[in-house]
C-alpha cells in the first residue's frame, strides 16, 4: 500500500487543467484525491474528476481534470493511494 | 443555495497511530568537543525515525565527517554523514541582497552536537570519523592569506580517520 | 544572564502531521521575548513556518514535517549589543538579561548573533527528544544570526533566510557552495552537493549532467574570489561550478546559484533532491481506511443542498460518499459532487452538494473514507 503525490501544478483562475499519468498496473486499486495547495479561505476553490483509459492490455492511464472555481490561480496537488 | 454546517471531523479520538511495540527505536547521541578532540557525553534511547544510511556517500567521499555503527566484529552496519559538526569557523551573513556568506574564525573552539542513529540489535560500537581534531581543523582553515597558494589538505589528512570509538552501551 | 533570566513556559505543536517519532521535527525556540511578548514570538514562529511552507522542496514534503514552538520567556527583550566590536561595528551598548544569553558581536563579528548553543539544544531535546532541527528566533530588529547545532536569527528583514540556509547544513548535510580559501586538495567530500571529481562519468551527480554541458562548467579565476561572471549555461543547468566548502578551487557545486551560496536563492536541484530524500521517509504511510459518518441530511424530491465540513487535515486523503438510509425505488436517488477549499496551510474544507434525483424525500448519511491519515 503506497501513497504519494503524483503531480503538482497551477490551474489558472476559472479554467480547467487536465493531467494524465500513464503506465499504471490495471490490477492495482488506485484511489485519487486532489487538493488545493494555495490557501483560499471562504469558498470552494476546485472540483475534480477522474477518467480512466485502458491504454494497452497491461497499462492504465488516468486522466484527472481539475476545475478552478475561484478568481485566483490555484496550485494543486494530485495524490494517489494504491490500496492493494 | 443554503450552505449547511457539517462541522469538524467526527473521528474517534486519535491514537498515536503507531503501536508502542513498533515505534521506531533510536539512539540519541550527544557529543562534546573542544580543540583537543571529541567525546560522547550522553546516550539516550528514544522513539524516533533515524536518518537513512549514508554509506553510498561515504564510500565515494571520505574527506568529511560521519558516524558509523559497528557490530562486535568491527563491521560497519550504518553510516550517517554530518556536515560541519565542529564549529571551527562562524558563518557570517549580510543583509545585502545577493550576498554570499563568509567564514570567520571563532574565538573558542568548543561545543556540542547530537546525532540520532537507529537502534540496531547488532550494533555494539559507535565510531566518529573526522578530518583531524577541531583544533587542527581550525588551524588549517585560516592558515594563510588568499591567493598565496594556500591549500587545504597539503598539511592535513585527505580522508577522515576515527576520532572516537565508544561502546553504544557502556560497560 | 542565562537560565536565571527566564523560564521555559511550554511547548505547542503548531504543525501536526502525526506522531513525532515518525515525522521530521523542527523545534522553534524564543529568545529575548518577555512574558508579555509571547504573542510577538508566536507571530514570528508562524511566519517562519509559512516561509518554510513556501520554500521547495519543503512544500512538496510538507506532510513529513511537524513543528513545535517552545515559549521561553526572558527578563528583558532583545539581545546583548556590545558598544564596539572587533570588526569595527558598533552597537547600542545594551546588555540584556535573557534565557539563552544571545548577543551580537560574537567572535568579534557584528552580525554574528547567538547564545548558549548547548542550552538551546538541551531545551529543544526536552521538548522533542532527538529533534531533527532547531532554530532560535531572537527578538531584535538588528540583522544577525548564526549556525551550529541550533540555528539563530533575528527578526530583521530577511534574517529568516539564515535559518533556512542553516537548516541545509545541520539537518540535510549540505555543504557551503562558496569559497574563502584557495584550493581544496583533500579528497572527495561526503556531502551530496560538493565534489572534487571532474570526470564526466564518475562525478557525484553525473547522471544529472547533460552531455552538452562543459565540465568544469565554470571556474573561479585566480582562486581568490567567487567569479562574478554570468553563467556560461542557461539557469538551472546542472554542471560543475567552482567553489564549495569554503574553497574557491579544486571543489565544485552543482548549479550556478543556490541557497547554499546565496541566501534567498532557491535550492538547486541537487540540494533540493537531497532535502527531499531526507524527508521522504517521514511522509505519512497508508494507515486507513478510517470510515465514518460526518453528517446526516434530508432532501425533498428533486432538491439540492450543500454541506460544508472544515478543519480536515490537509495531509489526509479523504473521499466522500452519500448513502440513503431507507430504500428508494425505482432508480438512482442521490448524486453528489465534492468541491475542495484550502482554508489554511493545514486545513481543508470540503463542500459536498447532494441532489435527490428521486420522486420522494430521501434521508442520507454523508460519509468519509480516509485512506491516508497521519
Amino acid at each position: 500500500m503506497r501513497a504519494a503525490t503524483q503531480f503538482t501544478g497551477t490551474v489558472k483562475a476559472g479554467t480547467t487543467s487536465t493531467w494524465f499519468t500513464h503506465s499504471w498496473d490495471p490490477a492495482e486499486h488506485v484511489v485519487w484525491t486532489v487538493v488545493p495547495v494555495t490557501p483560499g479561505p471562504g469558498a470552494a476553490q476546485i472540483e475534480w474528476n477522474m477518467r480512466t483509459q485502458r491504454a494497452s492490455a497491461t497499462t492504465i492511464t488516468y486522466w484527472i481534470d481539475v476545475r478552478n472555481l475561484s478568481a485566483a490561480d490555484v496550485e494543486v496537488e494530485g495524490r494517489f493511494v494504491v490500496l492493494n | 443555495m443554503i450552505d449547511i454546517d457539517a462541522g469538524s471531523p467526527t473521528l474517534p479520538p486519535r491514537d498515536d497511530g503507531t503501536p508502542p511495540d513498533t515505534a521506531p527505536r533510536a539512539w540519541l547521541l550527544v557529543f562534546e568537543y573542544d580543540e583537543g578532540g571529541v567525546r560522547l557525553v550522553e546516550r539516550q534511547r528514544i522513539e524516533m525515525l533515524a536518518p537513512p544510511d549514508d554509506s553510498e556517500l561515504t564510500q565515494q567521499g571520505r574527506a568529511g565527517h560521519w558516524i558509523e555503527l559497528r557490530n562486535s566484529n568491527g563491521e560497519a552496519l550504518y553510516r550517517q554523514v554530518i556536515a560541519q559538526p565542529f564549529r571551527v569557523s562562524a558563518e557570517v551573513f549580510s543583509p545585502r541582497e545577493g550576498a554570499t556568506p563568509r567564514r570567520a574564525p571563532v574565538e573558542v573552539v568548543e561545543g556540542r552536537f547530537q546525532v540520532v542513529v537507529p537502534d540496531l540489535p547488532a550494533a555494539t560500537d559507535v565510531v566518529f570519523f573526522g578530518l583531524g581534531t577541531p583544533g587542527e581543523q581550525k588551524a588549517r582553515a585560516f592558515r594563510a592569506p588568499l591567493g598565496t597558494g594556500a591549500s587545504f589538505g597539503a598539511e592535513g589528512p585527505s580522508e577522515a580517520s576515527p576520532l572516537l570509538s565508544e561502546k553504544l552501551v557502556p560497560r | 544572564m542565562g537560565v536565571a533570566d527566564g523560564a521555559v513556559i511550554g511547548t505547542t505543536k503548531i504543525v501536526d502531521h502525526g506522531p513525532d517519532s515518525a515525522r521530521w521535527n523542527l523545534v522553534i525556540l524564543a529568545e529575548g521575548y518577555k512574558d508579555t511578548e509571547m504573542d510577538k514570538f508566536h507571530f514570528a514562529a508562524e511566519a517562519f513556518v509559512t516561509k518554510l511552507f513556501e520554500t521547495q522542496p519543503f512544500r512538496a514534503m510538507w506532510c513529513a514535517i511537524n513543528v513545535h514552538r517552545v515559549d521561553v520567556k526572558s527578563t528583558d527583550s532583545g539581545a546583548d549589543e556590545p558598544a564596539t566590536c572587533g570588526d569595527g561595528g558598533t552597537g547600542t551598548g545594551t546588555m540584556t538579561r535573557t534565557y539563552f544569553d544571545a548577543s551580537f558581536c560574537r567572535d568579534g563579528m557584528s552580525r554574528l548573533l547567538y547564545g548558549d548553543m548547548a542550552l538551546a539544544q538541551a531545551t529543544a531535546n526536552a521538548a522533542v527528544p532527538g529533534f531533527q532541527a532547531a532554530i532560535v528566533i531572537v527578538n531584535s530588529t538588528r540583522y544577525g544570526g548564526a549556525g551550529g547545532s541550533v540555528a539563530w536569527f533575528s527578526q530583521a528583514l530577511a534574517a529568516d533566510e539564515i535559518g533556512v540556509h542553516e537548516l541545509g547544513h545541520s539537518a540535510f548535510k549540505l555543504a557551503d557552495e562558496y569559497g574563502g580559501n584557495d584550493t581544496w586538495t583533500a579528497g572527495e567530500p561526503p556531502e551530496p552537493n560538493v565534489t572534487t571529481i571532474t570526470d564526466r562519468a564518475t562525478t557525484k551527480w553525473a547522471s544529472r549532467i547533460s552531455a552538452a554541458t562543459p565540465l568544469p562548467t565554470q571556474d573561479n579565476p585566480g582562486c581568490a574570489a567567487m567569479t562574478t561572471a554570468a553563467s556560461p549555461v542557461p539557469a538551472g543547468t546542472i554542471g560543475l561550478f567552482a567553489g564549495g566548502s569554503i574553497f574557491y578551487c579544486g571543489i565544485y557545486h552543482p548549479e550556478h546559484k543556490c541557497r547554499m551560496q546565496i541566501l534567498g536563492d532557491p535550492f538547486c536541484k541537487v540540494c533540493s533532491d537531497a532535502i527531499a530524500a531526507r524527508l521522504r521517509q517521514h511522509l505519512p504511510k497508508f494507515s486507513g481506511p478510517i470510515t465514518g459518518t460526518q453528517f446526516q441530511g434530508s432532501l425533498a424530491a428533486g432538491e439540492t443542498k450543500r454541506w460544508f465540513t472544515y478543519n480536515w487535515n490537509a495531509c489526509w486523503h479523504v473521499l466522500w460518499t452519500v448513502m440513503p438510509t431507507a430504500p428508494v425505488t425505482p432508480g438512482p436517488a442521490l448524486r453528489h459532487r465534492v468541491r475542495v477549499e484550502r482554508a489554511s496551510r493545514e486545513h481543508i474544507t470540503y463542500w459536498i452538494s447532494v441532489t435527490n434525483e428521486s420522486k420522494v424525500a430521501v434521508e442520507f448519511d454523508g460519509r468519509y473514507e480516509i485512506v491516508v491519515r497521519n
